[in-house]
């Protein structure tokens, strides 16, 4: 099942939205804190995760 | 710290916490329920996970005395973290290395857990007359 569901696209699919909630998370916190360290930090953050999972 | 601080902290803990028993009850209904749609998937998140981060950092950003467009602004910023982090432990709970997971490989599917990735690979196909994608 595991094999079929990345095969269908589904991982990718996955990946997109969990991207999709980090970009807004960014978007949200560079507009109450517009400090570059902080976002670049949870960026990088988030591509070791999605790195992870790859 | 002021009074209305104190308060206005308060209050957002006590709405996190109506939105994690929210939470909860969906995420229980949905071992019961063969039909789980992303959208009550997106919901059910939003009332454990990203509830507990939005409370947090709406509530740190209150206590820093922050005006109110930036505490709506550190919500939405714990919001999505939490349904991000949720999405990546979903596609972990499947696809992750044991070693760094610390749980089985597969283990969500072996629990029939319906995370997002399941969910999507059961949800219509627009090019399929079948209900979904063979998944097996």
């Amino acid at each position: 099942m595991r094999q079929a569901l990345q095969e269908s696209g589904v991982l990718d699919e996955t990946r997109h939205a969990a991207e999709e909630h980090t970009s807004l998370a960014l978007a949200a916190l560079e507009a109450a804190q517009p400090e570059p360290a902080a976002g670049r930090e949870l960026r990088a953050l988030s591509d070791s995760l999605l790195q992870r999972s790859r | 710290m002021p009074p209305h601080t104190v308060l206005a902290v308060r209050d957002r803990l006590d709405h996190a916490c109506l939105r994690l028993t929210h939470g909860q009850h969906l995420d229980l209904a949905f071992e019961q329920s063969p039909i789980v749609t992303e959208s009550a998937y997106l919901e059910m998140v939003a009332g454990k996970t990203a509830a507990l981060l939005e409370g947090a950092t709406a509530a740190g950003s209150l206590i820093a005395d922050a005006p109110a467009p930036r505490v709506a602004q550190f919500a939405g910023f714990g919001l999505h973290l939490g349904l991000a982090f949720q999405i990546l432990d979903d596609i972990l709970g499947i696809w992750g290395e044991p070693s760094v997971t610390g749980k089985p490989s597969g283990d969500d599917l072996i629990q029939r857990k319906k995370s997002l990735p399941v969910l999507k690979g059961l949800a219509p196909r627009p090019n399929s007359p079948s209900s979904g994608r063979a998944v097996t």
